[in-house]
């Protein structure tokens, strides 16, 4: 099938499996790949800037390998390594903020935000903020928002000094004292928002979920259960017939919920 | 990671990069480094660093290489530049060129150097200083560039200018070569207005303090201005108008160029402004007037100059305001020449020839001065409409002045509308003789523009019909239907009313055409076949349309036109008969017979004259139904026996002045002496004797004896006072019904208004005089059309039905 072989070469993805017109090499380590300048310089303002041959330093040859496959394909597999996929995503993050590569960091970010309910250890969770602490702009805010929707869920759990599943992310809080500062910012503010917090049922039949939120009258707020799929948006009236009086000490899920009509 | 040792391997690699020595330096390991520092929040240490860096490689090495190309010499001949036209331009031109290069060279390798940097410095620009706000690197070493290297002062000296104003100096010195004829590089030059165009006054990076405006535009435009001012100067003395046009318009498109190739297209509209100020918007009225200028032009027909000076004036000010008022005041003049020579020509001979020449060849002097002044404002008209298609693009505010003069000189000279009507008059009997149709066209063309220029339009009418009256009755026009092609145009022209009595002229004549052949038809069918029936043509005037001279034959008193003229019983019959058949076809319309402006022809038989050797001859004459009436009283005389003047008066009626104007034509003039006067003089007197001249010799078989000034001619001094009293009598009935007019629509209205309107409703037909106005006002009031209002605060009239 040559003819398939040629369509199949026209594409970037193709020429990247071909190698052919490759005109550039990138080195790191004892790896190097032959790419294409038009797929990889732009897409990236470092290697623009770079001549025919660049040989990198300090940075992982697993991330490197999915960064210019994404440079390519748009995507990357963050599971082909022998790398926790939370790291491996913020190391990511780290190499496009490097390097300067359109997009990688948001997709990156997208994947972890994914794995933030898929109940992993979280000693994993633990490398993945301090790599991020140690190798992404503080200005990357998205990334440590990303990351503090898993902390904040659990924080009484994962800051029990007596929670011996928790041991790892204890230390790592140690050696990451701005990871903790801030850490311990959005809890004290949580507390502030929480004081005023009134619990709901999730409005879905046979539901078990409750959920935390304030309202006032006049506003309204919507709900996407995880449980059961429910979707509702109502205003404070309506919500007050799913209101449960009782506080739930561990609640299912704690989610603020989209406030609307609100004036910010 | 160690700053310190970071920051070492940055700055040894940054000093090879301005050394030019950047080829073995790894760029990812510089990258990484200035990552590493930012990633460990240093950017800030960092960035300080790298200013430091610039400032100091600008400010040894590079200020060093620049202000060596700045010898003592040329600074001082920067700075008396006046002397630096003269001695050593040569050199102060190379020097000046290469201080250029240095400065180029220094500014395109800061700008390669610092795009390299900006390259490892990547991370710091776009992620410290994007957080922090600060400007990128490159901006800030761009502010050092201008701060280190275009403020400094050469050996650290004050009192001479920094680059900046040296670059300034030079730059000008340059333009200066340039505009005295000499070749620059001028590249170079662009090169560095690019640097300043690249550069900002302060850090705020706002487009007014780009250092090309704030530092160098300024200073051109005004060396410019100076320049231009001196230039203008010179011009005007040294060269002719022509010239200063050419030499303006190269300037400006000199500079355009210069805009172009040498600085910045953003600089075009305001040199051109310079230029257009100094040359032409503060130097059109002097060059306007200059001995070369616009009166110059004209006369030696330059239409080129003449387009340059409009193409100068018209860039700076749409309604060229200097061309029109100079040529307006041209016009005025040359026009009120022509008027002058008008009535000098009328006059001319007139003192020493009066005694010899008859009255009548003066007037016929000044009838020829009439034509030739049309000839002439036809032709000035002429050259300026040319002039005007051009020289002037056919430009609206130029037409309108030249429209606007020529209705000024023209409507000064007291007769223009009976020189017109002349004119016209003349070409319908001669001029248009042998003419093409085109020809003609073109003809019936000018005399219709001519006529929008005349303001008094009643008048115009007034001398229209008397022209075109005698045409018409004695058969002088050329051409019926050019003559109807001149009623359609004024139509078109002035309207219906101004034609409405025109055309029935035209009317009446047709008529008269199948009156006469009706008239003919009705004898024969009488079936009174007389051997010596007697031929008649016939033309009947309506009253109100002709013109009141032919239809009144004008007595000199109220006694002779109740007399009625007594025509011999074989006239009289044929009179009467076309009496009969007139009633027959119009009952009830009055005919009156004007013998004052008929012609009959006449066969006469002088007898034998043995004594001179004569035969008989036979001869027809072709005379004035008056003189016709005169010729037949001597039918009945016997040989040798007289008439005089009162008893001629007495047998036929014919009015006084009448009388004697034919007894001259018969009597006096040489040629056609039918008749013998005693004593012989020129002058016919109430004791004149005539008699029959039976030794009359003449040429030709026909004879054609013409009423003294039968032909249309100017008016004398009595006819045109007649003229004036007719005209203004009715003006006074036009402004009359006007002023009626008006006030039955409004009932009520001011003085002041109601004599706008009058002048308003009128002022096609001609210009009221505003006492008139008041004078027929009075006169309705006390005929009682109108009434003052009592107790209003202006004075006011009311309309009483």
């Amino acid at each position: 099938m040559q003819q398939g072989q040629v369509v199949a070469e026209m594409t970037l993805e193709g020429l990247h499996v071909s190698k052919k017109f490759s005109d550039l090499k990138v080195r790191l380590g004892d790896r190097t790949w032959d790419v294409h300048k038009v797929a990889v310089c732009m897409r990236s303002s470092f290697f623009e800037a770079t001549e025919n041959v660049v040989t990198l330093h300090e940075d992982q040859p697993e991330v490197i390998d999915q960064m210019i496959e994404y440079m390519y394909k748009n995507d990357y597999k963050d599971d082909d390594s022998d790398i926790d996929p939370r790291v491996f995503n913020v190391r990511m993050v780290a190499v496009a903020e490097k390097y300067f590569v359109d997009n990688l960091a948001q997709l990156a970010i997208g994947k972890l935000a994914e794995q933030v309910y898929e109940g992993m250890s979280s000693s994993g969770w633990a490398d993945a903020i301090e790599v991020a602490y140690a190798t992404t702009a503080d200005s990357n805010h998205e990334l440590r928002d990303t990351l503090f929707g898993f902390v904040i869920s659990r924080a009484g759990s994962l800051l029990d000094p007596d929670d011996p599943e928790h041991t790892d992310f204890r230390a790592m809080t140690e050696r990451t004292p701005r990871f903790s500062l801030v850490l311990a910012q959005r809890l004290a503010d949580l507390q502030r928002r929480q004081s005023s917090l009134s619990t709901y049922r999730c409005p879905g039949s046979d539901c078990n979920v409750a959920f935390q939120t304030w309202m006032e009258a006049g506003h309204g707020v919507s709900w996407d259960c995880r449980e059961c799929g429910e979707s509702a948006a109502h205003d404070y009236q309506i919500w007050q017939a799913y209101r449960v009086d009782l506080i739930v000490n561990e609640p299912v899920a704690f989610q603020p919920g989209n406030h609307f009509g609100l004036p910010w | 990671m160690d700053f310190e040792q970071t920051w070492a391997i940055l700055a040894s690699a940054f000093t090879q990069i301005h050394e030019k020595q950047a080829s073995k330096l790894s760029f990812e390991e510089l990258y990484r480094n200035a990552y590493k520092i930012v990633l460990k929040k240093k950017g800030d240490e960092l960035y300080l660093r790298v200013a430091e860096f610039e400032r100091d490689w600008l400010s040894s090495e590079i200020e060093r290489r620049i202000h060596k190309e700045l010898p003592p010499q040329l600074m001082n001949a920067l700075q008396g530049r006046s002397s630096a036209g003269s001695v050593g331009d040569d050199q102060v031109r190379t020097q000046g060129e290469r201080f250029l290069r240095q400065l180029k060279l220094a500014w395109e390798d800061h700008q390669t150097c610092m795009s390299m940097l900006t390259d490892v410095l990547m991370y710091m620009d776009r992620v410290y200083c994007a957080d922090t706000r600060r400007p990128s690197i490159f901006t800030t070493a761009m502010s050092l560039f201008r701060d280190c290297i275009l403020r400094s002062h050469v050996r650290g000296d004050d009192s001479w200018p920094d680059i900046c104003g040296t670059l300034n100096h030079v730059i000008l010195d340059q333009i200066r070569m340039e505009r005295d004829g000499d070749f620059i590089d001028k590249h170079l030059i662009k090169a560095n207005v690019y640097m300043l165009e690249g550069l900002y006054d302060s850090h705020h990076e706002v487009e007014e303090e780009k250092l090309y405006l704030t530092s160098f535009e300024y200073e051109f435009l005004a060396s410019s201005a100076e320049f231009y001012r001196a230039l203008g100067d010179r011009l005007l003395k040294e060269s002719d108008a022509g010239q200063y046009c050419r030499e303006t318009r190269k300037r400006i498109d000199e500079e355009n160029d210069r805009c172009r190739s040498t600085l910045l297209e953003s600089t075009t509209p305001k040199i051109q402004k310079v230029v257009e100020d100094e040359l032409i918007r503060y130097r059109m009225k002097d060059l306007i007037e200059s001995e070369s200028g616009v009166r110059f032009m004209i006369t030696n027909e330059r239409h080129d100059d003449l387009a340059l000076v409009f193409d100068l004036e018209a860039r700076v000010d749409p309604r060229k305001p200097e061309l029109t008022k100079a040529l307006q005041k041209i016009i005025l003049e040359m026009g009120t020449n022509l008027n002058d020579a008008a009535q000098l020509g009328a006059a001319a001979e007139a003192p020493e020839d009066r005694a010899k020449a008859p009255a009548d060849k003066l007037v016929n002097q000044q009838t020829v001065a009439a034509l030739k002044w049309v000839e002439d404002v036809l032709e000035l008209k002429d050259k300026f409409d040319a002039m005007w298609k051009q020289s002037f693009q056919s430009d609206q505010t130029i037409h309108t002045a030249i429209m606007r003069s020529s209705a000024e000189f023209i409507n000064s000279h007291p007769r223009c509308a009976e020189y017109m009507s002349l004119f016209i008059d003349d070409n319908m009997k001669k001029g248009i003789k042998g003419k093409t149709e085109l020809e003609i066209e073109a003809l019936l063309n000018k005399a219709i523009v001519l006529l929008r220029y005349v303001q008094e339009k009643d008048v115009f009418e007034l001398y229209y019909k008397k022209h075109l009256g005698k045409r018409l009755l004695m058969g002088r026009s050329l051409s019926i239907d050019v003559e109807k092609q001149m009623i359609f145009r004024m139509k078109m022209e002035l309207g219906n009313n101004f034609t409405a009595k025109l055309e029935g002229m035209f009317k009446d004549m047709t008529l008269s055409e199948e009156l006469t052949a009706g008239y003919k038809g009705y004898v024969a069918r009488l079936g009174d076949a007389d051997p010596r029936r007697i031929d008649l043509a016939i033309n009947v005037l309506t009253s109100m349309t002709w013109p009141v001279e032919t239809t009144n034959s004008a007595p000199d008193d109220a006694r002779e036109s109740r007399l009625k003229t007594i025509y011999p019983p074989a006239m009289e019959r044929i009179r009467q008969g076309f009496e009969n058949y007139y009633k027959e076809k119009y009952s009830g319309r009055m005919l009156d017979w004007k013998g004052n402006m008929g012609t009959v022809d006449v066969k006469v038989t002088f007898p034998k004259v043995p004594s001179k050797g004569f035969k008989e001859r036979r001869h027809e004459l072709n005379v004035s139904t008056y003189a016709m009436l005169i010729l037949l009283l001597f039918n009945d005389l016997p040989s040798g026996a007289s008439l005089s003047l009162e008893e001629i008066q007495a047998r036929t009626n014919i009015p006084t002045n009448e009388l004697v104007r034919n007894l001259q034509s018969l009597a006096v003039a040489p040629k056609t002496r039918i008749l013998l006067k005693e004593p012989m003089s020129k002058d016919v007197k109430d004791t004149d004797k005539f008699f029959f001249n039976e030794g009359f010799m003449g040429k030709f078989h026909k004879v054609k004896i013409g009423i003294v000034s039968a032909g249309n001619r100017i008016e004398n001094d009595r006819e045109r006072v007649e003229t004036e009293k007719k005209n203004n009598d009715s003006r006074g009935y036009a402004i009359e019904a006007a002023v009626v007019r008006i006030m039955k629509q409004r009932k009520e209205l001011s003085h002041q208004q109601l004599v706008t309107e009058t002048i308003t409703q009128l002022n096609s037909q001609f210009k009221p005089d505003v006492n008139m106005i008041k004078k027929r006002i009075e006169s309705l009031i006390e005929r009682e059309y109108l009434e003052r209002i009592e107790d209003s605060p202006s004075s006011s009239y009311r309309y009483l039905a």
